[in-house]
């Protein structure tokens, strides 16, 4: 087991390689106690894909506390999210989740109002509007968190117009989420 | 969003919050950036508008990256 801080730390860089190698220890975990209680494969990828998310938000968000252990928080929230998951209508028209009644529910942090999941909703739907090659630059900057060097050098562009394209690439991004908050979605 | 106005920021201004949002500042930067950020209520909005722009676009890259995660395992 590596040093939690380590982790935190790692996590909030958007270290690559750490997050896979948490992701791979974690899922097939994971998956086990899906398939052991009422659930697929499939169903299994979704909602841990979905924890890993929360779990990377609130370690960003110092939700976590000092010295907490990274791996086990993903586990505790994705269970609850597969609890959830068993009790949503969807599920509930097939297996009766009294069943289920026993599995402990963890805290888990999701503060998200309505009004900021229709933001996320608007900037996601402007951001598929995107040309390939801005999404390509973002990501590589936002997440991988490249120098403008190395994704100049990555796109094949010359690093002045790797910086004046991303800088357009995000006026074009804020554009298209207006128009889509104007039009509706 | 609460959009800040009709123009979009300068690419200089749209650089120095990413400088921020990527943890580049020392701390002496971040301070003197809180105190702007409190003192200007215009560079406030625009901040937060990129910000959630900038957290929206980190994340759904994460999300394409969780796939190849998970395809490069199994």
């Amino acid at each position: 087991m590596q040093n939690e801080n380590h982790l935190t730390t790692a996590f909030k860089r958007n270290d690559q390689k750490v997050m896979q190698q948490v992701y791979q220890n974690m899922f097939p975990r994971f998956r086990n106690h899906v398939l052991n209680n009422s659930g697929d494969e499939a169903q299994a990828k979704d909602v841990f894909q979905e924890a890993f998310i929360a779990c990377w938000r609130n370690i960003k968000e110092d939700k976590l506390t000092f010295n907490s252990n990274v791996e086990a928080y993903l586990f505790s929230i994705a269970k609850n999210k597969w609890i959830d998951f068993l009790r949503s209508s969807r599920f509930k028209k097939t297996v009766n989740t009294e069943s289920f009644s026993h599995l402990s529910l963890v805290a888990e942090e999701s503060d998200k109002s309505e009004e900021k999941e229709s933001q996320l909703e608007v900037i996601q739907k402007a951001l598929n509007q995107l040309k390939d090659n801005c999404r390509a630059l973002l990501q590589l900057f936002y997440l991988e968190r490249k120098s403008m060097d190395e994704i100049s050098k990555e796109m094949n562009l010359t690093p002045a117009t790797a910086r004046n394209q991303k800088y357009r690439c995000m006026e074009k991004l804020r554009a298209l989420s207006i128009e889509i908050k104007k039009n509706g979605l | 969003m609460d959009y800040s106005g009709p123009n979009y920021i300068a690419q200089e201004q749209q650089e120095e919050f990413e400088y921020f949002l990527l943890g580049h500042m020392n701390i002496e930067e971040e301070i003197s950036f809180n105190k702007r950020l409190e003192k200007e209520p215009l560079l406030k909005r625009q901040f937060e508008e990129f910000k959630t722009l900038f957290l929206t676009v980190e994340e759904q890259a994460l999300r394409m990256k969780l796939d190849e995660f998970h395809d490069n395992f199994e």
